[in-house]
């Protein structure tokens, strides 16, 4: 099986996964920068106190100890908090800010815009517009260009080489990334986890069998199928929907899941 | 036109004379007379078919017309899409009625299902690599029927570079085409169907688990739209391992490929697309992986400046020069494991594993 090499999907899950992480190592990377490893783990328990309080995400065993596909989202929405966490840290004590998180901290906040615009298009599962893709394209080549201009020790991964180079190609092909991504094959993984327990047998052989089986007969009732019983509404006439509600609105603070930010 | 008149007399002594017109009504009607009209159409038939008149035979009666579109293999199908147990569905049979509800009785569910397990597209073999579908292609074929058949195929384009489709979404498949001809990636200008083909470990216990997902669709990144082909138990997803699975499935993905795929009565030729995480594309074609020499599977830039490729480095550049050019590969540069191919130079092949 040899697929065309302009027809291998550029993994836009794992994308978003590995750079938003990215980014969030490149906060604690300027302040080792700035400052020295000692305030940069000190800085890393903040931040990730503050990914919980702001953005309510926390990290999950698998994935490598990321943040899951959804909660990179919730991320990138609360950015805002992610880009001022730096500046604080390496701000005086007055709030005046030092003249090496001056240089870093504009081009930390337009690297966080410019990825929120592609992330947002490189995850959508529908076909973009003409200028949507435009745009992808300038949007991913300002991303990795101005972070490798602007943090001289940036290394341009193979993921970040596949957001640059290969995504805004395969988007102006097909129309649609997120269409054609590898969530539903990853979704596998925690169905077969949750079902494989009714399918109890000897081996974890037989056990996959029972639950391939089981798969192929479920499949007869796909939602893809059973959407002709539900014909969909029309969409709303432009300008008839509501304004969405403020996102603030029932997120009644809990407490915190991590240990406070102090070092042994 | 009919007309029919008469007339009132009021208490003051006034008489009113009322003409009744009868017209057509409005060709084209808004929302809520329309949704008037289908629930007035509704009740009509539904009191014909179930026998009961007016009030009666609103709600009840609606729900059994829907759900008698519910075909036995799909109910079947729902059944182990839910995890139901017999005894769930028994229960739920007996709140929609029982013999009266549209849900077929637990022994005619069995007997379907029986019946179903044998078909070609959901036979199960089992191998020292793990549990896969035997015939991946009547499995697809079977899948896209259903979606042709419930008017929800979606048709999906190649766009040019004007970002818009290199053939109208009407357009039918030239009578002399071959749909193998080109193995899984047609001329834009024809009407294809978009498979992707994808495998990943992961998952407690681990496994790697290889899904055909038919893109054809609405959502087909929702697992139950997807197609699950192997589920394969093991510790590594290395080369051997992975090459030993596919081994299984090759034959059988490329079967649709140089057979193309029925819909609506036309023989389409299929898109083949690769998905899954980077490791295990890299591994599916044959390269090396993201810390080899190369990194990239799609094209021939290094991973960075260094004497030792520095003649690779000045002829495909480094991952590092974010301005391109990037130089693509060949699809005939992808691993298949030959002793001719692994005497290849660097540039001109993936190093397999």
């Amino acid at each position: 099986m040899s697929p065309h090499p302009r027809q291998i999907v550029p993994i836009p899950v794992h994308l978003t996964i590995g750079i938003n992480s990215r980014l969030l190592r490149l906060a604690v990377e300027v302040v080792i920068d700035c400052c020295c490893q000692a305030a940069a783990s000190a800085f890393a328990f903040v931040l990730a106190e503050l990914l919980h309080a702001e953005a309510r995400v926390h990290p999950v065993p698998y994935h490598g100890g990321l943040f899951i596909g959804r909660d990179c989202h919730a991320i990138g929405e609360h950015s805002d908090a992610v880009c001022a966490a730096p500046e604080k840290k390496l701000s005086g004590p007055n709030g005046e800010s030092a003249e090496i998180a001056v240089r870093y901290s504009p081009a930390y906040k337009d690297a966080w815009c410019a990825w929120n615009r592609v992330r947002k298009v490189l995850n959508r599962a529908t076909i973009a517009t003409a200028a949507e893709a435009t745009a992808f394209r300038s949007d991913a080549a300002m991303f990795v260009a101005g972070l490798k201009h602007s943090f001289g020790w940036l290394n341009v991964s193979p993921k970040l080489h596949l957001s640059l180079a290969r995504a805004p190609d395969f988007l102006d092909e097909f129309g649609s990334i997120g269409l054609y991504g590898e969530q539903g094959l990853e979704a596998w993984h925690g169905r077969f986890g949750t079902m494989a327990p009714l399918y109890p047998s000897e081996t974890d052989l037989a056990s996959a069998a029972a639950f391939v089986r089981t798969m192929a007969l479920a499949g007869d009732a796909s939602p893809a199928v059973l959407d002709r019983l539900n014909p969909k509404r029309a969409s709303a006439a432009e300008g008839r929907t509501r304004p969405p509600r403020p996102a603030t609105r029932g997120c009644a603070p809990t407490s915190p899941r991590f240990p406070s930010a102090t070092r042994r | 036109m009919d007309c029919d008149e008469f007339r009132v007399m009021q208490k003051i002594g006034q008489g009113r004379l009322y003409a009744r017109q009868i017209s057509p009504r409005k060709g084209a009607v808004k929302k809520s007379q329309k949704n008037k009209r289908w629930a007035a159409a509704r009740r009509l038939t539904l009191a014909c078919e179930v026998g009961v008149s007016g009030e009666e035979s609103g709600a009840v009666a609606v729900r059994r017309t829907a759900a008698s579109h519910l075909f036995v293999r799909e109910q079947v199908g729902l059944v182990y899409e839910l995890g139901l147990s017999w005894t769930k569905f028994i229960k739920i049979r007996r709140a929609l009625g029982g013999g009266r509800s549209v849900l077929i009785s637990r022994h005619e569910l069995r007997k379907a299902k029986r019946v179903l397990s044998a078909s070609p597209a959901k036979e199960v073999v089992v191998t020292s690599t793990g549990a896969h579908l035997a015939n991946l292609a009547p499995a697809v074929l079977e899948r896209v029927t259903a979606l042709c058949d419930a008017d929800q195929f979606v048709e999906r384009f190649v766009y040019g570079r004007d970002h818009k489709p290199m053939r109208a979404t009407y357009a039918g498949v030239p009578a002399d085409f071959e749909p193998g001809a080109r193995g899984g990636c047609p001329p834009p200008s024809v009407p294809d169907v978009h498979i992707s083909v994808g495998l990943d470990k992961g998952g407690d216990p681990a496994s790697v688990k290889i899904v055909v997902s038919l893109i054809n669709q609405d959502q087909p990144k929702n697992p139950s739209n997807t197609i699950l082909a192997a589920v394969c138990p093991c510790r590594q997803d290395q080369y051997p391992q992975v090459a030993a699975m596919m081994g299984i499935h090759s034959p059988r993905v490329e079967e649709p490929l140089a057979r193309g795929i029925d819909v609506r009565g036309e023989r389409r030729p299929v898109r083949l697309l690769l998905s899954g995480d980077f490791e295990s594309q890299c591994t599916v074609v044959g390269h090396k992986g993201p810390n080899a020499t190369m990194p990239c599977y799609q094209c021939k830039s290094t991973k960075a400046p260094s004497t030792t490729h520095a003649t690779l480095e000045k002829r495909y550049g480094t991952l590092q020069d974010v301005s391109g050019p990037w130089h693509m590969r060949d699809a005939d540069q992808y691993a298949t494991c030959t002793e001719e191919r692994a005497n290849c130079g660097q540039e001109d092949h993936l190093s397999v594993t």
